[in-house]
């Protein structure tokens, strides 16, 4: 049986075949720590670093590479910017959307912190409106932090009109992409956001195990780490420059080979094409889906509202059951449950059983969407 | 052996900012090499840019044009090996 995997949103798997060969090649070849030493390789694992950071800062219109730092996941981009910049005693506001990636480092720092948590509502699609934050701004506003797609429902966000709002107020805004980059346009040299995090193993289809937060200048958050960086060796006090100051100890550097060469890809091919086809697959999907009866869907159906992630129900049947099933007799592999976002679950009604989650990226063929919905059919 | 001031060499901050550096050089066309940074002339970042004498004023240009922070320093017959 042919796999069909539609959990993209975890994690994309099929890379492009450039991406394994970039690792093969770091790995067998090259092998040195980048930035240590000015051997050959130590320097030939420079550039790759220093490739990859060109690339990721190009694909996200970012003029300056060091503003760009890696990290190993979206999650260790998101607890540096929210450890880094909440001030004690202050608001932080988010939307109830929001990954464990962002709500469990904020509800740590509000304990450790005294932190007064604000959340802004999501209407049914799981969309939080900007009217929404207004009026939950404050002179004690210290940060505010949303997802630029819900990795439960799909719904892209109106980041653009918060980042004007979070500017004309001068509070610093953060935006968890992991859902996003690679997926959608994302150009920096013109969104109102200061801070970005994002995951390199998904839409970016780079390897599992990077990742990486863009800071705006002007934006100084206190690093999560510190250690050795290669730089300052007489100094024991942390670097004050980027990216130095937030990228202690030995990078995954065969990951970030691989980043590298998938950013590269991207480049090439162009988000918005990679983006069109998935846009294709994604319309039919829908039509497929909302065809079933027993079927029902969350979330925005519009490929122009959603990321690509399709979250749903079947009447009268258990979640986990349906997930199982979809595995064991068609090969299909999807996410079941509640992705890590109790608070999306709750705002729409399906926690504590959840959904089933169907994400797909790039790969994902016309095929994949109807053999999920014809094996929902036969259910 | 080489006079004092034959070759410079180029220390930086971060790797970042050498790399950067070399890319710059590379594609000017400067001809530069990579090398460790003598222990008497920085502790900070390990990778510096030796160039030659005569063309370290194109360097200069070239990399204030790439807004790379760094400084020259002369290398002196005894750093040099
Ligand atoms: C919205 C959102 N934020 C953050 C994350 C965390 O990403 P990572 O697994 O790269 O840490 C995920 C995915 O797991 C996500 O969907």
């Amino acid at each position: 049986m042919n796999i069909v995997y539609l959990d993209h949103a975890a994690t994309s798997r099929t890379k492009p075949e450039c991406v394994y060969r970039a690792m093969d090649r770091f790995m067998r070849e090259i092998g040195a720590s980048p930035g240590r030493s000015a051997h050959a390789p130590g320097l030939a694992a420079g550039r790759v670093v220093a490739d990859t950071r060109r690339a990721a800062a190009a694909l996200f219109g970012v003029a300056d590479p060091a503003r760009v730092v890696f990290t190993l996941n979206c999650t260790q981009a998101l607890n540096l910017a929210l450890r880094g910049l909440a001030r004690p005693g202050s608001d932080v506001v988010t939307t109830s959307v929001e990954h464990n990636s962002v709500m469990r480092p904020l509800t740590a720092l509000a304990r450790e912190r005294g932190l007064n948590l604000v959340f802004a509502a999501a209407d049914e699609e799981g969309m939080t409106r900007p009217g929404e934050l207004a009026k939950r701004l404050t002179g004690r506003t210290s940060l505010i932090v949303m997802t630029h797609a819900s990795n439960v429902t799909g719904a892209i966000q109106p980041i653009d009109e918060w980042g004007h709002l979070a500017r004309e107020r001068g509070v610093p805004f953060l935006v968890d992409a992991a859902q996003t980059a690679g997926c959608l346009p994302i150009d920096l040299s013109r969104l109102p956001v200061d801070l970005l995090a994002f995951s390199g193993h998904k839409g970016l289809l780079g390897p599992q195990g990077t990742g990486g937060l863009f800071i705006r200048e002007g934006f100084d958050p206190e690093p999560l780490m510190h250690g050795g960086t290669g730089s300052a060796s007489s100094e024991i006090a942390q670097p004050a420059w980027l990216p130095d100051r937030y990228e202690s100890g030995t990078p995954n550097t065969p990951g970030l080979a691989g980043l590298g060469a998938a950013i590269g890809f991207l480049l090439e091919r162009g988000v918005a094409s990679v983006r069109e086809r998935v846009c294709a697959v994604g319309e039919a999907l829908a039509a497929g889906l909302a065809g079933l009866p027993r079927v029902r869907l969350y979330g925005p159906r519009g490929m122009d509202a959603n990321v690509g992630i399709f979250a749903f129900t079947v009447d009268g049947a258990d979640p986990a059951e349906v997930a199982s099933a979809l595995e064991t007799r068609h090969g299909i592999m999807t996410r079941v449950g509640l992705q890590c976002a109790p608070c999306a679950h709750r705002a729409m009604g399906t926690f504590p059983s959840g959904t089933i989650r169907a994400g797909i990226g790039y790969g994902t063929t016309m095929a994949d969407a109807e053999t999920l919905v014809n094996a929902l059919r036969v259910l | 052996m080489a006079g004092e001031g034959e070759e410079w060499i180029v220390v930086f901050e971060s790797t970042h900012a050498a790399l950067a550096a070399e890319r710059a050089a590379r594609r000017a066309g400067v001809p530069v090499r990579m090398s460790p940074v003598p222990r008497r002339i920085s502790t900070d970042c390990n990778t510096g840019m030796r160039v030659p004498r005569e063309h370290r004023h194109g360097l200069e240009l070239v990399l204030r044009g790439a807004n790379v922070e760094c400084r020259f320093v002369p290398l002196d017959p005894e750093t040099r090996h």
